[in-house]
């Protein structure tokens, strides 16, 4: 074992030991902690297995696993982006109505 | 009934002033204080001022909208939208609702570049005239000045406007909405001033208001984007 393996494989079970205290202590739902455990054992298959990363990247056309790797973090990383977004819109527009309807039920001067 | 509406944010230094000077040309003025800081909402009461206000600050198209939907309640037959920092000529109004009166058009947008923009500043002038290109390419109607908040709508325009964007892009949004509900438009040559005693010209707020100018196109984008 590598030690870029041993370093990224100690991390991601870092990440799998705090999900399974967090599912302990009941802050996180079930549905995502079974896809959030999912996501990271699958991470850690492809550390230890490193050849599989590579021979999916060669077949869909790209030089280097590590390469794939990134491509797809980035990918991941702008949906997640994404979704903040429209998250904080959503907020952003509760906020407005909540504060119309009071303004318009309460203004003073009249 | 011909009301207006004045969005306000922190505008103690003009704000009495700009509603005792509306209040000659319109049945009710509505200040919306939009969360103001300061001395806002005191200095905008009188006897025909009706002053509603947000708790905190969400931008000049939300007070709009919130002006707007106090105007649906009351019934308004004309409303007239005037920014509070004291930029605006109130003596322009009757021009302004005049095309409305007369059944000429549906909406009229004061435009400083068909009348007069004192002591404006070039950077002032290259943003507007880019947001003016900028409306042109999103709404396909061809203006001379897109963010002037001097406007003046018929029920027929009240009811359809529904705004989304709570800051800056408001502006163009209107005019989005105007054209989406066939709306008629006329521009009408106005005044605006900036000018240092009237509290509004000092360079950071200016600049503030160049940065937030750069910023409609992103958030115009983006909210499409994201809308589901």
């Amino acid at each position: 074992m590598t030690t870029s393996q041993l370093l990224l494989g100690s991390l991601i079970i870092f990440i799998i030991y705090r999900t399974a205290r967090a599912y302990k202590n009941k802050t996180l739902s079930a549905s995502f902690i079974i896809i959030w455990l999912i996501f990271w054992l699958v991470g850690l298959i492809l550390v230890i297995q490193q050849d599989w990363v590579v021979r999916l990247a060669n077949w869909i056309g790209i030089g280097r696993g590590v390469d794939l790797v990134i491509y797809l973090s980035l990918i991941l990383l702008y949906y997640f982006v994404y979704l903040i977004l429209i998250r904080l819109q959503k907020i952003e527009d509760n906020i407005t109505k909540i504060v119309r309807e009071q303004t318009l039920k309460g203004g003073s001067g009249r | 009934m011909i009301i207006a509406i004045v969005p306000a944010h922190n505008e103690e230094k003009t704000i009495r002033n700009v509603v005792s000077d509306v209040a000659k040309y319109v049945d009710k003025t509505v200040v919306i204080d939009d969360g103001s800081t300061d001395e806002t909402f005191q200095k905008a009461i009188n006897r025909k001022t009706i002053v509603l206000r947000h708790v905190i600050n969400l931008g000049q198209g939300a007070a709009l909208q919130t002006g707007f939907d106090y105007a649906k309640k009351i019934k308004a037959d004309i409303v007239v939208t005037y920014d509070a920092d004291g930029q605006f000529v109130a003596s322009d109004i009757p021009a302004v609702i005049k095309p409305i009166l007369t059944g000429k058009t549906d909406v009229v947008l004061g435009s400083r570049f068909l009348g007069r923009a004192i002591n404006i500043s070039w950077t002032r002038r290259i943003i507007l005239k880019l947001g003016v290109m900028f409306t042109y390419l999103f709404t396909n109607i061809r203006l001379t000045d897109t963010h002037n908040g001097f406007r003046a709508l018929n029920q027929k325009a009240l009811i359809v406007l529904d705004l989304e964007h709570n800051r800056w892009p408001h502006a163009t949004e209107i005019i989005f909405q105007l054209k989406l509900h066939r709306l008629r438009i006329l521009e009408i040559p106005v005044t605006v001033r900036y000018l240092k005693h009237l509290g509004q010209s000092a360079a950071v707020e200016l600049d503030t208001a160049n940065i937030d100018a750069i910023k409609i196109p992103f958030d115009l984008t983006t909210r499409a984007l994201l809308k589901k």
